[in-house]
């Protein structure tokens, strides 16, 4: 992972790093931005007798720490669906982690997937609101529950991808963020949470994550 | 005298021939009485079984439908009966369930079950015919639970959902039967495999018991006896032949000129004009379509070609609504309908008397399931079968040359039915499903298990690797393990704790069919039936789409659940369903390559064949017609990229495979992406730049060197495995659809198969139910025997390669296909850069 193109964009006048790792990390506020990361959802499979392999949380626990490694954010901003569902043990390992990181402050918007009560998260020291306003931005988990205009939001639950199409009747899904006029959705961090297909209107930007690289893709010539 | 007297029962012994000692019996002369009171001769081949049948043998009948089939292992189990208990065998009631009749479509269990409560009632023997099938109440299934009626007829599923109920032996006490039929139907699918696993676990519990099949003629009959009677000894078994002869008379539908005949489609419209006389002339006409979805187009056109048949015609396919469908076959079984327009799933069953003719539109892709289709007119003994074969494309009437030659062919040109060996996902199911009724002990499984045909091969590792995955889920990796589902007591008795699991398990059991299915119901409540989720998800609210024979708009979507209204006008959307997408079986490309090269040798006497003439001639002009000795290559060019066509005639899925198998060879040359189209007659590579076809021919492309290896790497980069893995996920109950109406609790347990399948080619790729996949690939779709043959015969013929400027009448076709497959040698990054590069160009 030595070779990841991230790329910088900047928007409402600040910087925003976009990470093949499908986070993204605000420069001025140094802080990292992820979505739906579904923390437990193994776990949870297999407590109902469906047996994943019980590995896939690591695989997101390594990512996340060598984020933080590199970036050293201040904060961490989970947009959503943190965690997969009811308590389990993966879940609880959380608070593990959450106590390694204790110099950083990390702040959840609740999603529909996180079920646990208030207290059961402040216990493991997130701050947890409904959205969250931090300088020109409106941080949540669902875009649809914006209910005011004004700041450009940044969300998350849908999980996006596009396909791209060439000659050759060749095509390819991909994940994605999603830049618009208004708003910014940013993929579902989590390994195996599956992607939804938007179709980018004219002046729409998406960026595509191919592998340890992001692309941009101009939607607007398709 | 001792001497004498022996000789002398010697004598007698032979002059009593089976007949006449079991006529005198009382069973024997209570049923000829009730024949005789009917009216029926009891033909020699029912008299066979019923012998075989009382003298202990297992077996199987071959016999069309329609021909008795039922009654001659019906009556056996009366005679039996009634022998045994001659004085009281009109009062003995609760008897418990004596004959298990399963049968592989639960719409002809209702027929069955009238005709033998029929027989029994006639004859004052108090027995109770029940069904236990999907669509039978809840309360009836209780009443069921507390008192079995005698005989129950049942599905493959049902039986298995019987085994998952607590203390399910108790039903089973008694029994001394199983009668399966249609086991044709049944063979070769892996609800085949669930009535080879059921019959072992009867035959732990009643280990006498009598086992016989009813089948159709297939190529492979003998070891369709092997598969049901599994470990039975050779001497206690027997086929028997019912030898009826059926008249087929077979003639296809010709267009007036070939000129305005379309290269390509499979809808077949073109010729619809010329059917509307043939349905006017007949009495009832079944319809025959290869698509759910083409069955509704023509419904909607036949309709839109004659208004006056409104009312008169019906359409019937496996979406529809139960009551829709019993409706519909009520009625052509009372001669009301004039037509019906229908899938496969009028194939089997029912007795549709009134029909007196069949149309069979576009490819039947194999001579068995054409013959059955038009068997399913002029149905009474002795009658003559007439069925007509509408092409869709020009070189189907080439198939249709084929198929009416075919007609004459012997038993042995049959297609197979080729059993599916050791599946881990239907293995896993019914460990499960004993697992939640009673629990089990492996060793006492195991040995019943290792005595089906289907896993005689099983090893002791395998069967620990399957025993680990559901009881810990496979291999654990992490230290926290929740896993739970199957669960060991200090017995060694596996069993499921979990009221939870329990109950999803009993409500996946049966569910085969591997997409998401949503209701459509009308506003009202009245159902419809159901559709596919991916389908409905295109659409918003006030689209149109045509399902059921009707144009409905969509109201709204609530557990799993599509309200509809009736829409105005006319045109609209219809669901395309997958499938429909079958190969030619091998006889039929036989058959098909043999009137081919009678038409290039141009000493075709078929009037089909000749029809083609203009086709062929194109075909000439433009490139060349191959005859037996060439195998045809095309290269042209167009503004999608570089096209390259192969034509070996080998059906689909020889295609499939050897498609797959030449891209990646080439894509060992050069970095190169493919997309892969193919039908029956051959298949197309398309690039975006020039595929180096010349140096891939200098380098040995058919080669039969290193097959295994190579097909094995283009199974992994064709995503081949990755469909396959779909079913699997279903039936070892990976893949969870939630219970009608409460789609919501149960959503952060659904993730599609193909998340599961990435999940365990990342973390598990020894994973068995991936092995599963690619074994699967492997033997049932690419057909490895089949493929190399295919490739030797290539070996033995001159290649011709063509550049030609237009696509041929042979290559269109194929090029028109929307449906491809994909294969890549290039690095994601450099075909993700080249999309956007070629955006830009556009705009330009």
């Amino acid at each position: 992972m030595t070779q990841n193109q991230s790329q910088k964009i900047r928007i409402q006048d600040q910087t925003l790093l976009l990470l093949p790792q499908k986070a993204m990390f605000w420069k001025e506020q140094d802080m990292l931005i992820v979505s739906d990361v579904h923390w437990g959802k193994s776990a949870h499979f297999r407590k109902n007798g469906i047996a994943i392999p019980d590995t896939v949380n690591q695989s997101n626990i390594k990512r996340l720490n060598g984020l933080v490694e590199e970036l050293r954010p201040k904060t961490i901003l989970f947009l959503g669906d943190l965690f997969h569902s009811d308590p389990n043990e993966e879940i609880e390992r959380f608070g593990d982690w959450r106590k390694s990181h204790a110099s950083i402050s990390m702040i959840l918007t609740i999603g529909n997937h996180d079920l646990l009560t208030r207290f059961e998260y402040e216990k493991m020291e997130l701050e947890c609101v409904n959205r969250y306003q931090c300088g020109p931005f409106l941080f949540l988990h669902d875009e649809a529950e914006k209910q005011d205009k004004g700041s450009y939001t940044i969300s998350g639950h849908i999980h996006p991808a596009v396909q791209l199409k060439s000659k050759g009747r060749q095509s390819l899904h991909v994940p994605c963020f999603f830049f618009g006029n208004q708003q910014a959705i940013l993929p579902a961090f989590g390994a195996f949470t599956g992607t939804y297909h938007i179709s980018p209107a004219q002046n729409d930007t998406v960026f595509a994550i191919v592998e340890d690289s992001i692309v941009k893709i101009s939607p607007k010539f398709r | 005298m001792n001497f004498l007297a022996g000789n002398f029962f010697t004598i007698a012994e032979q002059l009593i021939t089976p007949n006449f000692l079991h006529l005198s019996t009382k069973g024997h002369q209570r049923i000829s009485e009730w024949f005789a009171s009917k009216d029926w001769d009891i033909f020699p081949f029912q008299q066979e079984v019923w012998d075989a049948f009382l003298s202990g043998k297992n077996g199987l009948l071959n016999a069309p439908t329609g021909s008795g089939k039922t009654f001659a292992l019906w009556m056996p189990n009366l005679i039996k009966w009634i022998n045994k208990h001659p004085d009281n065998y009109q009062e003995t009631t609760k008897n418990g369930l004596k004959v298990l009749w399963i049968t592989p479509l639960r719409a002809l269990a209702k027929d069955i079950q009238k005709a033998l409560q029929q027989s029994v009632d006639e004859m004052d023997i108090p027995w109770e015919i029940g069904r236990r099938t999907g669509d039978v109440s809840q309360s009836i299934k209780q009443k069921q639970n507390r008192k079995m009626p005698e005989v129950l007829i049942t599905t493959p599923e049902s039986v298995h959902i019987l085994f998952a109920q607590k203390n399910y032996e108790r039903h089973f006490k008694n029994l001394d039967a199983v009668i399966v039929d249609e086991w044709h139907e049944l063979l070769g699918s892996k609800r085949g495999i669930q009535t080879e696993l059921a019959l072992s676990r009867l035959r732990g519990l009643r280990p006498d018991l009598a086992v016989w099949g009813i089948s159709a003629t297939i190529g492979n009959l003998d070891e369709a006896l092997d598969v049901l009677t599994g470990p039975e000894p050779q001497k206690n078994r027997k086929i028997i032949k019912a030898n009826v002869k059926k008249n087929i008379k077979a003639e296809s539908i010709l267009p007036d000129e070939m000129e305005n005949f379309p290269w390509h489609g499979h809808l077949g419209l073109k010729l619809l004009p010329k059917i509307l006389p043939i349905i006017e002339k007949s009495r009832s006409t079944l319809i025959f379509t290869n698509t759910r979805a083409q069955s509704e187009i023509w419904f909607q056109n036949l309709l839109e070609a004659n208004p006056d048949l409104a009312g008169t015609i019906a359409i019937h396919h496996g979406s529809l609504d139960r009551k829709v469908r019993d409706w519909v076959e009520a009625s052509l079984h009372d001669g009301i309908l004039k037509a019906v327009v229908c899938t496969s799933s009028l194939d089997l069953g029912v007795d549709f008397t009134p029909v007196e003719t069949v149309i069979q539109i576009g490819s039947p892709k194999g001579v068995a399931r054409f013959m059955q289709r038009a068997g399913r007119s002029g149905h009474q003994p002795g009658s003559t079968s007439s069925i007509y074969f509408v092409p869709t494309h020009a070189l189907e009437l080439v198939e249709a040359a084929a198929l009416r030659s075919a007609i004459e062919v012997s038993e042995e040109e049959m297609e197979s039915r080729d059993p599916i060996l050791k599946p881990y996902d239907v293995l896993i199911q019914y460990l499960v499903t004993l697992a939640v009724s009673d629990g089990f002990l492996p060793d006492e499984i195991f040995e019943e298990v290792k005595n089906t045909f289907a896993y005689q091969t099983l090893s002791q590792k395998e069967w620990k690797q399957i025993l680990q995955f559901i009881t810990s889920g496979g291999k654990s990796l992490s230290s926290y393990n929740e896993y739970s589902k199957v669960e060991m007591d200090e017995d060694g008795l596996h069993k499921v704790t979990s009221r939870k699991i329990a109950r999803r398990h009993r409500m996946s059991i049966g569910t085969i069919s591997s997409d998401a299915m949503l209701r459509v119901k009308y506003m009202s409540g009245k159902s419809l039936g159901s559709v596919e989720e991916w389908f409905i998800a295109q659409l918003n609210t006030g689209d149109t789409f045509w399902f059921a024979g009707r144009n409905l708009e969509l109201v709204k979507i609530k557990d799993m659940t599509v309200y509809v209204r009736r829409a105005k006008g006319a045109s609209s959307i219809v669901p395309a369903y997958m499938g429909g997408r079958m190969s030619l079986s091998s006889n039929m490309t036989h058959i098909l390559r043999k009137k081919m090269h009678q038409a290039v040798a141009g000493n075709a006497e078929d009037i089909e064949l000749k029809t083609l003439e203009p086709l062929f001639s194109i075909q000439r002009d433009w490139s060349i017609l191959p005859d037996e000795n060439q195998f045809l290559i095309e290269k042209s060019f167009s503004r999608e990229g570089c096209h390259v066509f192969f034509f070996p005639f080998e059906g689909r899925y020889v295609h499939e495979g050897m498609s797959a198998l030449i891209a990646h060879r080439i894509s060992e040359m050069t970095p190169i992406t493919f997309s892969i189209a193919m039908n029956d007659y051959g298949f197309e590579l398309l690039s975006d730049k020039d595929i180096p076809i010349k140096e891939a021919l200098g380098n040995d492309l058919f080669s039969s060197k290193n097959l295994v290896e190579d097909i094995m790497a283009s199974i992994n980069s064709a995503e081949l495995a990755k469909r396959r893995f779909r079913e699997i996920c279903q039936i070892a109950g990976l893949v969870f659809q939630g219970f009608p109406g409460q789609a919501k609790t149960n959503r952060h347990l659904q993730m599609s198969s193909g998340l599961f399948f990435e999940v365990f080619m990342e973390y598990e790729p020894d994973h068995l139910l991936l092995q599963q996949a690619f074994d699967e690939v492997l033997s049932y779709q690419l057909d490895e025997v089949r493929l190399s043959k295919a490739l030797k015969k290539i070996s033995e013929q001159d290649i011709i390669f063509k550049e030609t400027e237009r696509f041929t009448p042979y290559a269109f076709p194929i090029m028109v296909d929307r449906l491809r497959e994909k294969l890549s040698s290039e690095k994601l990054i450099d075909r993700i850069k080249k999309m956007q590069v070629q955006l830009e160009k556009h705009v330009k």
